[in-house]
């Protein structure tokens, strides 16, 4: 804990005045979830170029079959 | 005659030619209530305008760590403002609380996060709602409303709150909701804010509360 300073403005009256009090700095804050969406669109680019090429694949061996 | 009757004379008067309505040029304007009849039956109807007062604002003199502003009695409030971080190595997270509750576990934040095309998310029992890089400026806007759920266990102070702050390529835009669950269907009677690093709120930091009908 350490001595922190306080201000206190009362908007009714207009009144402030200065105070001290016991504080505890903070540790960083966490992010849960992060999502880089340049990076997503990339993925799903490839993941829609290798379906492409997996239906041309289909595509040539259901005409070489028949 | 004393100051307070010549004040009531003049009001009278000046009722009695508003009465009569404005003349400009062939037109007379005449004002009723929320109504502005500009004649020619062009009417302006106000309806119910939102009025929008300033209750508050603060210039914080030296380097603070807490902001109280008390003497508060609304249903709606909007804040805007700028807290100026004099920290020259660390980035700062500042909190809201209202109504003297400044236990932050009483609090849930929902977070939104994005920098460049990076999205960040997160929820925290917390109500963290603004970041201010070292040395910066960061500015900020509240939307604060009483208790919306007029049953017990859906009665809850709501916060919808924005900020920015970093610059250039790192600029980063942040949406925050806070909520803090109440027993009893409540005013937002006082604000505190508070940063995470001592003296961290810091003179030429700047706090405008604006009461909303």
């Amino acid at each position: 804990m350490v001595k922190a300073k306080r201000i206190v403005y009362n908007a009714e009256t207009g009144e402030i005045h200065e105070e001290e009090f016991e504080f505890m700095p903070d540790e960083a804050e966490v992010i849960l979830h992060t999502i880089d969406i340049s990076q997503l669109i990339e993925k799903v680019n490839n993941v829609e170029n290798k379906l492409n090429e997996l239906i041309a694949e289909k595509k040539e061996t259901s005409t070489l079959q028949s | 005659m004393n100051e307070e009757l010549i004040r009531k004379i003049v009001r009278e008067e000046l009722d009695k030619i508003l009465k009569q309505g404005i003349k400009i040029g062939e037109n007379t304007i005449t004002i009723t209530g929320t109504q502005i009849d500009m004649g020619g039956g062009s009417i302006i109807n106000l309806g119910s305008p939102v009025m929008i007062t300033r209750v508050a604002y603060l210039n914080v003199g030296s380097d603070s760590t807490e902001v109280t502003i008390t003497g508060l009695n609304h249903e709606r409030l909007l804040v805007m403002g700028h807290f100026h971080n004099a920290n020259a190595s660390s980035t700062v997270s500042y909190r809201v609380f209202v109504n003297d509750d400044t236990t932050s576990t009483n609090y849930y934040a929902q977070i939104l996060e994005v920098t460049g095309t990076t999205v960040s998310a997160s929820n925290a029992n917390d109500s963290v709602f603004a970041r201010a890089e070292p040395l910066g400026r960061a500015p900020f806007m509240i939307y604060i409303a009483r208790p919306l759920g007029r049953i017990a266990s859906n009665r809850y102070i709501k916060l919808i709150c924005f900020n920015t702050y970093n610059n250039g390529a790192n600029l980063t835009t942040r949406i925050t909701s806070i909520v803090r669950q109440v027993d009893e269907d409540v005013n937002i009677t006082s604000l505190t804010f508070q940063c995470s690093k001592s003296g961290a709120l810091s003179s030429g930091s700047r706090i405008r509360v604006f009461d909303v009908t």
